[in-house]
């Protein structure tokens, strides 16, 4: 924890307040039923995250960064902690210094990583089960159908080796696996539990996940991103006349019911002619997931991941969300 | 076992092992649920969480142990850990309360609720999902139909002779319509929450959220520009929620706050009065005494625009040379003792939402807001929250807005706030405290639209 403040000991004066939050936990689970299944498991997991807040000029801005992993100590040992501190420091100050964002319909370039919460709001929650078995999920019955621009691939990957969203097993004792959500923008399948596979017709998918035995286990996210594409950062920045760049993102929401979705940009530039510009604070992007999928019209080739926890009907999961670099060609951004 | 025979046999025990006071809090909450779906129940829960945490001074140091096993069997157990962890914090900023205040307030539990049949609640909710779907054809489906029961108790006694107890009880539901046309889908929501059995009486409800489905249907986004915007009363209170914290002395005292150093100054438009007061009679909960045992008491936190004062436990008292001001609560029995309101809110003055909507030229009516965790900043004040609501023009509704933003930071909304209703309402509580507020007009919005 002290290295990471490391990171930010030779900033000036503009850093105010410094929080690093350390997380490890150990999981230990048994699931058995009376059609034969004794399933054990562990989950053993770790996680780092710095805040920062500066002040400038009477204003207080933030900036904060995290990474975790499916793993132990040995974690610390592939991570540079610094990093994280410097980071968080360089994102706060930017932040203090910044005008804010514009308000209105514009293309927004959203880096790769944690840019990814923008699938997991805008579509994510909206093929899990728990709201397709009911039917009031934008997307239930639209499987074959194009609900994205054929840009898009998104997956969601319980297996992935040491990822922050992985386990051997889901919380119902079904092994985790690699499910294919939307291929080149045609609505594959779903993210399923038993509970709602049954009233599906459709067989778990490994999905069914929950924060501890006082909730229910139900469909949720493990790892899930946009697939890489083809576009590199330079070109996509290089094609951009005039919009927003989000370099990292905050949290967000999204009511399944209706695709709406919002979330946060927490360091977030202008481009002009081709180029990145100042930078702008405050924005919030909002739209619906359909309409933000059939509007992506790049997709880089730089895909990364980044942890959050995500919260909804069967507690707080630790969930990787992930994309590379990519572009919405209109979204409306709420700055002032 | 009993609790008070727990704690006496613990205090003795600890008195034999060189103890010079000890504390015990017990904390028992009975959360009952249910959700229903198209006429079938979707969800049912009912959970019971029962915790001690203990305290001890020993030997110059403070000692902690937290059981959710209230048995004589621990208590040999909890001494030896006490004794431990004594050794790594000083008695200074932190010790038992001399206090012999003995106090049992049972006035906020309510019978009525606690006789309450569970499985007789959910043909109750059949039947709103039933009348809200009847309200309109449009509206498909009730996606979320959720009634919830809490009932809350505590104790907290010493070997200084301090013995306060407090039960409490309400029931809340929430209910939203899903209203569909074409391929556009719209959903509205609302809330009611009571200390008696009554939530299912009002028929007005299912056609307030029937309406607003329908009106959404029709909803656009406005231009962008700076405008005033018309919070309604139960946005107003879960947007007011998130920036409570910008009180709290701790967060004051780590530079979390923006009300740091301005005691004394105006921070706010005139009309402006912010109070935590423990014995409003609209909220549900009146807590007489905190989480540490320190008694509650009504607070001017602002008064006319000045900030008054900021919430204090007895930590952050004692450090600014305050008095404990009973702020001092903490999430659940193994949380550590923090920072909370007991009930804050905005004064309501004398107008009606009618009056107020009247008096607006152009601007927006705010019916819902989202986004609440990630959308506002508590440190910086900023905030940009998704929001719908009804278009406002020469004093008259005149449709409905969706997909737009509203932005601005809540120091400049502290300033412009420029009316005030009367219809002052409390959200449902968060545990700890509840948050209230009257219908705002605030003046010069950031809203992003086209």
């Amino acid at each position: 924890m002290r290295q990471s403040l490391s990171g930010i000991k030779r900033i000036p004066r503009l850093i105010q307040q410094v929080r690093v939050n350390y997380v490890d936990y150990d999981q230990r689970v048994v699931i058995a039923n009376s059609q034969g299944l004794f399933v054990e498991d562990e989950r053993v997991r770790t996680r780092l995250s710095v805040g920062v807040s500066a002040l400038h000029e009477g204003e207080v801005q933030t900036g904060h960064m995290s990474q975790g992993a499916f793993a132990g100590f040995e974690f610390y040992q592939g991570i540079a902690v610094e990093d994280l501190g410097r980071e968080s420091a360089r994102i706060a100050k930017t932040a203090v210094k910044a005008g804010h964002a514009p308000s209105g319909t514009m293309p927004v370039i959203i880096d790769k990583g944690f840019g990814g919460v923008l699938f997991h709001e805008a579509s994510g929650h909206g093929l899990e089960a728990t709201s397709v078995a009911k039917g009031i999920s934008v997307y239930a019955g639209m499987k074959d159908t194009q609900v994205a621009s054929p840009l898009v691939s998104a997956i969601d990957d319980g297996t992935i080796q040491g990822a922050w969203g992985s386990s051997v097993v889901d919380d119902e004792g079904t092994p985790t696996r690699k499910n294919v959500l939307i291929d080149k923008g045609i609505l594959k399948g779903y993210m399923i539990d038993r509970f709602n596979g049954l009233k599906m017709g459709e067989a778990s998918t490994g999905s069914g996940r929950r924060e501890s035995y006082k909730y229910e286990p139900t469909s949720r996210m493990t790892n899930t991103y946009i697939d890489k594409g083809e576009s590199t950062f330079d070109e996509i920045i290089r094609d951009t006349d005039y919009g927003l760049y989000a370099r990292y993102m905050g949290g967000g929401s999204v009511n399944p019911a209706t695709g709406e979705f919002n979330f946060a940009v927490m360091e977030g530039y202008m481009v002009r002619g081709g180029r990145i510009a100042e930078p702008v604070r405050g924005a919030t992007l909002i739209g619906t997931g359909v309409e933000v999928l059939k509007n992506i019209d790049r997709v880089g080739d730089n895909l990364a991941y980044g942890q959050g926890m995500c919260g909804s009907v069967s507690g707080s999961v630790p969930v990787n969300v992930g994309q590379p670099t990519l572009r919405v060609k209109a979204i409306t951004v709420g700055g002032r | 076992m009993n609790i008070k025979d727990f704690y006496e046999m613990f205090e003795t025990k600890a008195r034999s092992r060189g103890f010079d006071a000890v504390e015990m809090t017990y904390q028992r909450v009975v959360d009952f649920s249910t959700k229903v779906f198209r006429g079938e129940v979707d969800a049912y829960q009912l959970s019971e969480e029962a915790g001690l945490s203990l305290r001890g001074e020993y030997r110059g140091g403070i000692g902690y142990y937290y059981s959710e096993l209230i048995d004589a069997g621990i208590i040999e157990e909890a001494l030896e850990a006490m004794m431990k962890s004594a050794e790594l914090m000083e008695v200074k900023e932190e010790f038992i309360p001399e206090s012999d205040t003995v106090l049992s307030d049972e006035a906020d539990y309510h019978p009525a609720l606690g006789e309450i049949h569970y499985p007789s609640v959910m043909p109750k909710m059949v039947a709103m999902e039933e009348a809200l779907k009847e309200r309109d054809a449009a509206i498909g489906e009730v996606p979320y139909n959720l009634y919830a029961l809490v009932e809350r108790e505590m104790r907290i006694m010493n070997s200084r002779g301090m013995d306060l107890s407090q039960r409490f009880n309400l029931n809340y539901y929430v209910l939203s319509a899903l209203a569909r046309e074409g391929n556009r889908g719209k959903t509205a929501m609302d809330f009611k929450v009571s200390n008696q059995p009554d939530l299912f009486e009002d028929q007005s409800f299912t056609l307030g959220i029937a309406r607003e489905a329908r009106d959404l249907l029709a909803a656009r986004p406005v231009p962008s520009g700076k405008i005033p915007v018309l919070l309604n009363n139960k946005v107003a209170a879960q947007f007011l929620g998130g920036f409570a914290g910008l009180f709290s002395a701790e967060m004051v005292d780590k530079d979390l706050s923006l009300l740091k150093g301005r005691l004394g100054e105006k921070i706010g438009a005139g009309i402006l009065n912010l109070l935590d007061d423990p014995t409003e009679e609209k909220a549900l909960i009146h807590r007489q005494f905190d989480d540490e045992g320190t008694l509650t008491r009504r607070q001017k936190l602002v008064e006319a625009g000045v900030l008054k004062a900021y919430l204090h436990n007895s930590k952050t008292g004692r450090k600014m040379g305050m008095s404990p001001g009973g702020n001092g609560l903490r999430e659940g029995i193994k949380s550590q003792l923090g920072i909370s309101p007991t009930n804050f809110f905005i004064e309501p003055g004398n107008r009606s939402l009618e009056a107020m909507i009247a008096d607006v030229e152009y601007g927006l009516l705010i019916t819902q807001i989202q986004a609440l965790h990630s959308g506002l900043n508590a440190v910086s004040g900023d905030f940009s929250l998704p929001a719908q609501g009804y278009l406002i023009r020469e004093g008259k509704i005149q449709g409905s807005v969706d997909q737009i933003t509203i932005s601005s930071n809540i120091m400049a909304v502290f300033n412009q706030i420029s009316d005030i209703g009367e219809d002052l309402y409390f959200h449902i509580p968060n545990g700890m405290g509840s948050v209230g507020s009257p219908s705002l007009l605030i003046e010069g919005i950031s809203v992003a639209g086209e």
